[in-house]
C-alpha cells in the first residue's frame, strides 16, 4: 500500500549550504501491519512522512500510496491517508465536534456518513463526554483524542503517524498506542515514527532504523535482532549509528567533503 | 506515465472552507469589536469631540500694530481697538484683530513698546528695500551676494515681529491721508494733470512668515480692500462721476450648479479616500490572522493534509478576507456619512453664513460607491493575503501593513491632484482608475460618457485582483514560505554564499538589480543628461545626443547583467542563451519581424486616442533632428537598431527569461520577461507595445534556444522603423508600390491594407512555425 522508492529531498539553508534531509531511502508498506520509523531527532523521519502525506515535495525518487503517485495524483493521495504528528494543530474556537465534522465534510463524508462516523469513534475513544467543549479548554490528552477522531473520521486505509505520543502523559500514551494496535487488527496500512524504543517493541510488526536520511536497517524485528550481535533493539540502534558516525568521519575526512549518495553506500 | 487531467476546482470544498474561516472569525469578540462596533461608535463620538473642541479651542484675536495711523483719512478705518465694523463681510469677525496704534497709548502702555518695535521693524525693512534696489534688479532671481545679508534681515524682522507679539505691521506713509485729498480735489475739479499725482507712497501690510501671521494678514488685506472701494466710491462722487467708472467690463459669472452636484463635490473628494483606506485596513487584519496566525497555532498543516487543493485554501480564504473588507468600509463610510451629515446640518443651523450647506449623495451615486467597492475590496484582499502568507508570524504580517498603506495613499494622492479627471489610459491603472472614475461618478451618476469606461475600469481592477491572487497561490504552493522557521540571517555568510556557491542561471533577485539600474538609472541619468547636452554647440548636439543614447543603453541594460553574470553565475552560456542557432530560425524571425511591422504600428496608430499624449513638442523636434536625414544612417541604425537588440535582448530574453525559466513555467516566463521589457520604457505606448514584442521575442527565444534569432528580429523590426522615419517625399517610390503604401498628410510612409493582409497571413503563419518549432529533446 505504501511504496517508497529511493526518495530523497533536499532544502537549500544558510548556513550549511544544502541540506539533505532524505537521502535515497525505499521502503514498502502492507495492509494490516505497523512499519516503524525509528531514529533521533533530525533523523529525516518528519521529512519522510510530510513527503508521503504530499506536504512536501520531493527532490527525486518516488513514492505511491495505495496506487496513487505522490507526486501525479498528491490529492487522492491526501484523500486516503490519516495523517497525526505532534505539530498538527486544532482549531482553538471549535469543538471537538465541530472538528471532527468540519474534516469529515472536508473528505467528501455526506452528513449521514458523518454522523455514523463521528458515533463511532468518538464513543471508542470516549470522546462524548467533552465533545461540546472549544479545543482551548481542553487538556493536552484530550486533544490529542480529537486529533485521533480527526484523523480517522474518513476511515482511511493508510494511516501514518508521526511521533504522535509527544508530550503526552503514560496513560494517555498507552491509549495511542492501543487504539493503533486496534487499527492495525482492522486492517490499516500504518506507518508510525518515534524515537522510543518501548513503542518500537510493542508495536511494530516491520521497521526501519533511521539517521542523516539515510536507511540503516529494515526489516522485521526478529529479523534485524537475528542480524546483530547486540542484547537488544536499543543497543543495536545506538551500535547502528555509531559506526556510521564513525565512517562517516573517516570519508569525510579522506575525501574532503561529506559523501553524496552516488559516492556509494557508506555502511557496507 | 500519463499525467492525469488537472482537476477542477471543487466549490463544495472551498465553500466549506470559507464558512469555517468566517464563523471562526466572527467568533473571536475582539476582532468582531474593531471591526463592526469600533467604527459605529467612533465617528459620531468624534463629531461630539469635535463639537466640544471648537468652543475650547477658539481662536485667539491677531495683534495688528498701525504705524502712521494719524494719517489716516476719513472715513474711519480704525474704531478703538478694533478695525471699523462696517469693513467686514460678517460684522463678528471684526473682534478677531486686535488694533493697537498710537491712539490707544494713553489705555494701554504696553502698546507703547509695541509701536516702538514697530517702528525699528519698519526701519529695518527699509534697509531691505535699500539692498534689494542697490542689487539693481526688479524681478527674477535675486544674485546671490545680497542673498546672506537679504536673510538674516528676514530673520531678524521675523524674530523682532514674533517676540513682541505683533502678528501683522500696517504701515501709513506721512501724509497720506492729505494727499488722497489732494487727488480728489483734482480730479474734481478736472484739471489737467502732467504727471500722474498717484505716484504718492502707498500703505503696507508686513507680515511674517508664520501660518497665523499670513491668515491675519490676509484678513486685514481684505478690509482694506473694502475701505478702499469706499474711498473710490466717495471720490467719484465728489468729482460728480459716475460709479461705474472704474470698472468698464464687469462681467457676470454664473455657475448653474444642480442641487446634487454641488454637495457631491465635497463627497466626492472625501469618500475616496475613505475607502480606501478602510478596505486595505479591513482586509489586512483578518488576512494576517488567516495566513500568518494560521502558521503560528499549527493549524496550516491539519489544513495541508486535507484533501483540499492549495489553490482552493486560498480562494476560500480569499472570500473571507473579502467579506470583512467590504463589511468594514461598507459600516465605516454609513457611519461616517451619517455623522459627518448631521454635524454639517448643525454647523449649518449656528452659522447660516457658512459655505454651501451640503446634503448626503444622492441614491445613485451612493450605489456607485457600493459597485466600485467591490473590486478594490478584491484587489486589497488578495493583496494582503499573499503578504500576510509571506510572513512568518502574526507580528511579522502587521509590519507589512505599513508599506502597503503608503504605497495605495500615493496612488490616491495622485487622483486629488487638482484638474486630473479620468482618461483612457488611467481608466487601467491600479486604484487610480476606479477611484477617478468613482469621484465623477458621485458628482454625474448617470453620464453616458462616463459610463463607458465603466467595463475598462471594472475589467483592469479585476485583472489586478487576479494577479494578486495568483501571486498568493504561489505562496501557498511554496514550501520555504509555507514552513519557514525564524533564520539567523547572516550578511557576512550571505554574502560569502553568493560567492561560493554560485548558482548557474540567475533567480529573480538578480533580475530585480538590473532592472531596478535599468529604470532608476534611466530616471537618474535624465538631468545630468539634459545639462550635458546644452552645453554642447547646437550644431552638434544631435551626434551628441545619439552617443550618450548609446552609451546610456549599454551602460544600463546590457552592464548590468553581463557584470552580474560574470561575477555571480556560471553557466554564462546558457544564462545569455549564446547556443548558435540555425540559419532557418533566423531567417524566419527576420522574415517575422518585417511582417509585423506594418500590423504593429498599423495597431498604434488606431490606438493613438487611447494613451496620453507623448512627448512635448520641444522633445519631439528635438527627437526627429536627431535621428532625421541630418544624422547618417549607420549612426542611427546603431543607435536605435543594433544597440537596444543587443542590449535588451541579452538581459530580457537572456538573463530575464532563463531567471524565471522553469520546467512547467515557460510561459509564465515568457509573460514576465515580456512585462519587464515593457516596464523599462518610458513612454506609455512604447511599454504597450513592447510588452507585446516581448511576448514574440521570448517565444522565440524559448522555442529556439538561442537569443540571436531574437536579436536579429529586433534589430530588423526597429530598423524597418528607422528607415521608415528617415524617407523623405522627395524620394519616389517605384510605381507598383502604390496598392502597398501611400503617403499621408504628414507626409509619412503609411502601409495600405493589402500589404497589411499580406502582412497578417505571414505573420500568423510564421508564428505557427514558431510555436511548432522541435524542441531539442535535453530541454523538454
Amino acid at each position: 500500500m505504501i511504496d517508497v522508492h529511493d526518495l530523497s529531498k533536499r532544502f537549500p539553508d544558510l548556513h550549511q549550504g544544502e541540506v539533505v534531509a532524505l537521502d535515497g531511502i525505499s521502503f514498502e508498506v502492507r495492509p494490516g501491519e505497523v512499519f516503524g520509523l525509528l531514529g533521533p531527532n533530525g533523523a529525516g523521519k518528519t521529512t519522510c512522512l510530510r513527503l508521503l502525506s504530499t506536504i512536501l515535495r520531493p527532490t527525486s525518487g518516488t513514492a505511491s500510496i495505495d496506487g496513487k503517485d505522490i507526486v501525479e495524483e498528491p490529492d487522492e493521495v491526501r484523500a486516503r491517508i490519516g495523517f497525526l504528528s505532534g505539530t498538527t494543530g486544532l482549531y482553538d474556537r471549535m469543538t471537538a465536534r465541530e472538528t471532527v465534522e468540519y474534516f469529515g465534510r472536508l473528505y467528501g463524508l455526506s452528513e449521514e456518513q458523518l454522523s455514523e462516523s463521528i458515533e463511532r469513534i468518538f464513543t471508542t475513544l470516549s470522546i462524548h463526554e467533552f465533545a461540546d467543549v472549544l479545543t482551548i479548554r481542553l487538556s493536552t490528552g484530550m486533544r490529542q483524542k480529537v486529533s485521533i477522531a480527526r484523523t480517522l473520521v474518513h476511515d482511511p486505509p493508510v494511516l501514518i503517524f508521526d511521533e504522535p505520543t509527544t508530550g503526552l502523559d503514560v496513560l494517555v500514551a498507552r491509549a495511542v498506542l492501543d487504539t493503533v494496535a486496534r487499527l492495525r487488527d482492522e486492517g490499516k496500512c500504518i506507518i508510525y515514527s518515534t524515537h522510543i524504543m518501548r513503542e518500537v517493541e510493542r508495536l511494530c510488526d516491520r521497521l526501519a532504523i533511521i539517521h542523516r536520511g539515510r536507511i540503516l536497517a529494515e526489516g522485521s524485528q526478529r529479523d534485524i535482532m537475528a542480524a546483530s550481535d547486540q542484547p537488544d533493539l536499543e543497543e543495536h540502534f545506538f551500535d547502528l549509528v555509531s559506526r556510521f558516525e564513525s565512517t562517516l568521519a573517516e570519508v569525510t575526512a579522506e575525501i574532503g567533503q561529506e559523501p553524496q549518495r552516488d559516492a556509494g553506500e557508506v555502511n557496507s | 506515465m500519463t499525467r492525469p487531467e488537472k482537476p477542477r476546482l471543487d466549490f463544495r470544498k472551498i465553500r466549506i472552507i470559507f464558512g469555517r474561516e468566517l464563523r471562526d472569525q466572527l467568533r473571536d469578540r475582539r476582532t468582531l469589536f474593531m471591526v463592526m462596533a469600533l467604527p459605529v461608535l467612533l465617528y459620531p463620538a468624534l463629531g461630539i469631540g469635535m463639537l466640544q473642541m471648537a468652543v475650547v479651542f477658539s481662536e485667539r484675536p491677531r495683534t495688528v500694530v498701525v504705524l502712521g495711523s494719524e494719517s489716516l483719512p476719513q472715513p474711519k478705518l480704525i474704531e478703538g481697538s478694533a478695525f471699523a465694523a462696517r469693513w467686514f463681510a460678517d460684522p463678528g469677525d471684526a473682534l478677531r484683530l486686535k488694533v493697537e496704534s498710537v491712539e490707544q497709548l494713553r489705555e494701554d502702555p504696553e502698546i507703547g513698546r509695541r509701536l516702538e518695535i514697530a517702528r525699528r521693524v519698519h526701519d529695518l525693512y527699509r534697509q531691505r528695500l535699500q539692498l534689494i534696489g542697490s542689487a539693481g534688479l526688479n524681478s527674477g532671481r535675486r544674485p546671490s551676494k545680497i542673498e546672506s545679508p537679504l536673510q538674516e534681515l528676514n530673520e531678524q524682522i521675523n524674530a523682532m515681529l514674533d517676540d513682541a507679539g505683533i502678528d501683522v505691521l500696517v504701515v501709513i506713509p506721512d501724509g497720506f491721508g492729505d494727499k488722497l485729498a489732494e487727488v480728489n480735489r483734482l480730479i474734481a475739479g478736472r484739471e489737467r494733470i502732467a504727471e500722474d499725482p498717484s505716484e504718492y507712497p502707498r500703505p503696507m501690510i508686513l507680515a511674517s512668515g508664520d501660518e497665523k501671521s499670513l491668515i491675519a494678514s490676509r484678513r486685514v488685506e481684505r478690509v482694506f480692500d473694502s475701505w478702499e472701494q469706499e474711498l473710490l466710491r466717495l471720490r467719484l462722487e465728489a468729482a460728480g462721476l459716475p460709479s461705474s467708472l472704474p470698472s468698464p467690463v464687469d462681467a457676470t459669472v454664473v455657475t448653474v450648479i444642480g442641487s446634487a452636484q454641488e454637495s457631491a463635490l465635497v463627497w466626492s473628494r472625501l469618500y475616496p479616500v475613505i475607502l480606501v483606506v478602510m478596505t486595505v485596513t479591513g482586509a489586512f487584519y483578518p488576512a494576517v490572522d488567516l495566513a500568518a496566525g494560521e502558521k503560528e497555532r499549527g493549524t496550516m498543516e491539519t489544513l495541508l493534509i486535507s484533501p483540499a487543493r492549495r489553490i482552493e485554501l486560498v480562494l476560500a480564504k480569499f472570500l473571507t478576507i473579502l467579506v470583512f473588507s467590504l463589511a468594514t468600509a461598507l459600516l465605516n463610510l454609513v457611519s461616517l456619512g451619517l455623522t459627518a451629515t448631521y454635524m454639517l446640518q448643525l454647523v449649518g443651523a449656528v452659522n447660516p453664513n457658512a459655505e454651501a450647506s451640503v446634503a448626503a449623495p444622492s441614491i445613485l451615486g451612493m450605489l456607485w460607491i457600493l459597485v466600485m467597492l467591490l473590486p478594490l475590496a478584491a484587489l486589497f484582499s488578495a493583496l494582503s493575503l499573499a503578504l500576510a502568507t509571506f510572513a512568518r508570524s502574526t507580528r511579522e504580517g502587521q509590519y507589512y501593513l505599513s508599506p502597503l498603506m503608503i504605497v495605495v495613499m500615493l496612488l490616491v494622492a495622485i487622483t486629488a491632484a487638482p484638474g486630473i479627471e479620468i482618461q483612457p489610459f488611467h481608466s487601467v491603472l491600479p486604484v487610480i482608475g476606479p477611484i477617478l472614475l468613482l469621484k465623477e461618478l458621485m458628482v454625474d451618476p448617470t453620464n453616458a460618457d462616463l459610463l463607458a469606461y465603466l467595463p475598462a475600469v471594472l475589467g483592469a481592477s479585476f485583472a489586478y485582483a487576479g494577479l494578486a491572487l495568483w501571486w498568493a497561490v504561489a505562496q501557498f504552493h511554496s514550501e520555504a514560505v509555507l514552513f519557514r522557521e525564524a533564520e539567523r540571517f547572516d550578511l557576512r555568510l550571505w554574502l560569502k554564499r553568493l560567492w561560493t556557491h554560485k548558482p548557474s542561471v540567475p533567480g529573480p533577485g538578480g533580475v530585480l538589480v538590473c532592472l531596478s539600474i535599468g529604470m532608476l538609472g534611466q530616471l537618474i541619468l535624465m538631468q545630468p543628461l539634459g545639462t550635458w547636452l546644452a552645453s554642447i554647440p547646437e550644431s552638434e548636439r544631435p551626434r551628441a545626443a545619439i552617443w550618450a543614447l548609446i552609451a546610456q543603453q549599454l551602460l544600463l541594460f546590457l552592464l548590468p547583467a553581463a557584470l552580474l553574470a560574470a561575477t555571480l553565475l556560471t553557466d554564462l552560456r546558457r544564462t545569455f542563451r549564446l547556443k548558435r542557432p540555425t540559419a532557418t530560425s533566423v531567417v524566419i524571425a527576420i522574415a517575422l519581424a518585417a511582417a509585423l511591422h506594418p500590423l504593429v504600428s498599423e495597431l498604434m496608430r488606431h490606438l493613438q486616442w487611447f494613451f496620453p499624449p507623448g512627448l512635448p513638442e520641444g522633445s519631439q523636434e528635438f527627437l526627429e533632428t536627431m535621428l532625421g536625414p541630418s544624422q547618417p544612417a549607420w549612426l542611427v541604425l546603431l543607435a536605435i537598431a543594433l544597440t537596444p537588440a543587443v542590449c535588451e535582448e541579452f538581459l530580457f530574453r537572456g538573463f530575464v527569461l532563463t531567471a524565471f525559466d522553469r520546467p512547467g513555467r515557460r510561459r509564465m516566463a515568457v509573460v514576465l520577461s515580456a512585462i519587464a521589457f515593457g516596464a523599462v520604457h518610458m513612454l506609455p505606448q512604447q511599454v504597450f507595445y513592447a510588452t507585446l514584442l516581448g511576448l514574440v521575442l521570448g517565444l522565440l527565444a524559448i522555442r529556439t534556444q538561442s537569443i540571436w534569432p531574437g536579436l536579429a528580429f529586433h534589430f530588423t523590426f526597429n530598423g524597418i522603423a528607422v528607415l521608415r522615419e528617415r524617407w523623405t517625399a522627395s524620394e519616389q517610390l517605384p510605381a507598383w508600390s502604390d496598392v502597398f503604401l501611400s503617403v499621408d498628410g504628414d507626409n509619412l510612409l503609411q502601409f495600405n491594407w493589402p500589404l497589411l493582409a499580406i502582412a497578417a497571413v505571414v505573420s500568423v503563419s510564421l508564428l505557427v512555425l514558431v510555436c511548432r518549432w522541435p524542441l531539442p529533446r535535453t530541454a523538454q
